[in-house]
């Protein structure tokens, strides 16, 4: 229970999150961190298990625990296509005391420091030509396989997904939300393909993908999703055929 | 007084570097130049291995064109002799003894949507690599057990991508690994410590480097899971321990 958080200049304390925890996070994610609170036979997805030190949503490689920032700003932000509320209306001291006491949860970070965070160049200026590109690499890396030829999560491999427990997980539809589970930035959007999203069957891409690459995906993948963006303006003028998985 | 005080600060002394000797013993390992051999076998009829559909990914139904892929839980030779059966030493060891190759690195393949080998062994903390032969991506998802000890990852290897180097901390048996974009690609991470061999397609095996003792050997088979006896080991002669896993 000495466990504590640092965002910013705000340090969290765990003692001081409990009694936030038992109001506000207990029902889901139970009185021991485990995902199996009250409510949480009737939620899919499943609520996270705070026990496994496992999370989606960092700025840190594969394997590695999340930074509290990444925490942080998932409470603030909660997950879209899930249970999860945003947290926002929680004052940052109290959301920094919640990530403290949610730490105390796995024994992970009792033994280990946090990943180092991916870095994230400036972003280019969108072009036709990167677009192209990052048509190219969504069909050389293959994410069609799971999210789909147009990013409608009807992949050859979509329907036997299953998470690290063994439940069924559906793929990421693009044309479903303009959110995606950890942000909507495309710094965000980045991130989520470099990083993967542990415990799910999204893997990291940041030992294949350059950073060049990485925003071309970006620009293309922004395309799929169903608001109007330069992007989508771009795609539409070049005609642009959704990919050939057998070229 | 003083006389008394003198005494007793050679005795400190003394102590100290009985205790610094004793410290250091352990550390002079015997010559490891023993080994144990051996054959493990499956008494009754392999069950049935189910053939398996890869017609979801043309790329790999077509690397096994004519001579579909079978599900591998129980790989046995004609004779009996089960393949993937990994063999290490449970018990004796004093801590100091290195894997049978330290500088080697295990290799885990990814070829026609399947891993090659279907298990893998290796000691703890040595570095192995994961390599893909195939035209198609894949995605490497070890799934250590919570608290073992290893952590979990999951990373992407499309077609021609660089191999993955790494290792596993904790002796761990064993971490199943999947591929959830090919969701019959299942294998194993065999996690020991110290010397250990794994049984090829006559479920034969040599444990090298093995430094004379007594010691327990135990064999894990994925399906039939463990099996133990006890072997002594003398300088540079092989001891042999045979194994029998019953069908189910």
């Amino acid at each position: 229970m000495n466990m504590e958080s640092h965002i910013g200049n705000l340090t969290g304390h765990a003692s001081k999150g409990a009694p936030l925890y038992r109001r506000f996070c207990v029902g889901c994610h139970g009185a021991f961190g485990d995902g199996e609170g009250e409510n949480a036979q009737w939620i899919d997805p499943k609520p996270r298990n705070f026990t496994l030190g496992i999370f989606k949503c960092r700025s840190t490689p594969s394997g590695t625990l999340p930074t509290d920032e990444d925490l942080f700003d998932t409470i603030g932000r909660g997950i879209v296509n899930s249970n999860m509320p945003h947290w926002a209306p929680l004052t940052p001291q109290d959301r920094a005391d919640l990530i403290a006491y949610v730490k105390h949860f796995s024994p992970r970070w009792a033994k280990e420091k946090s990943g180092a965070p991916i870095q994230i160049p400036a972003e280019p200026a969108v072009t036709a030509d990167r677009i192209k590109a990052g048509q190219e690499v969504f069909r050389k890396v293959e994410c069609w396989k799971c999210h789909g030829v147009e990013g409608r999560a009807n992949g050859p491999s979509a329907e036997t997904l299953t998470d690290d427990q063994g439940r069924p997980i559906k793929p990421f539809n693009f044309h479903d939300s303009t959110r995606f589970k950890c942000g909507e930035t495309d710094q965000d959007l980045y991130r989520i393909f470099m990083t993967g999203l542990d415990g799910t069957p999204m893997p990291s891409f940041m030992d294949n993908l350059k950073p060049d690459d990485a925003w071309d995906l970006v620009m293309y993948l922004r395309t799929l999703q169903p608001m109007e963006s330069p992007e989508k303006a771009i795609a539409k003028q070049l005609g642009l055929k959704p990919v050939n998985p057998n070229q | 007084m003083k006389n008394r005080y003198q005494w007793l600060a050679t005795f400190s002394v003394m102590l100290v570097v009985a205790l610094a000797l004793l410290h250091s013993a352990p550390n002079v390992v015997a010559a490891a130049d023993g080994t144990i051999t051996g054959t493990v076998k499956l008494n009754g009829t392999a069950p049935h291995m189910r053939g398996i559909d890869m017609s979801k990914d043309p790329y790999c139904s077509k690397a096994h064109e004519g001579n579909p892929a079978k599900m591998e839980n129980v790989v046995a030779g004609s004779g009996g002799g089960l393949e993937n059966v990994v063999l290490y030493l449970s018990e004796g060891l004093s801590g100091n003894e290195a894997s049978t190759a330290p500088s080697s690195e295990p290799v885990f393949d990814q070829k026609g949507c399947m891993y090659v080998p279907h298990v893998l062994a290796m000691d703890v903390n040595q570095k192995f690599k994961v390599t893909t032969s195939d035209q198609t991506a894949h995605n490497i998802h070890p799934m250590p057990a919570p608290g073992s000890g290893n952590i979990g990852w999951n990373k992407s290897q499309p077609p021609g991508a660089p191999p993955i180097e790494t290792s596993w901390k904790a002796e761990e048996i064993a971490i199943p690994v999947k591929c959830n974009i090919h969701p019959w690609m299942h294998g194993w991470h065999v996690v020991v410590k110290g010397p250990y061999a794994t049984t090829d397609s006559n479920g034969s095996y040599t444990i090298k480097n093995v430094p004379p003792g007594s010691y327990t050997v135990t064999a894990w088979q994925e399906e039939y899971g463990k099996q133990t006896q006890k072997v002594t080991v003398a300088s540079g002669k092989p001891a042999t321990a045979d194994f029998t896993f019953k069908g189910k």
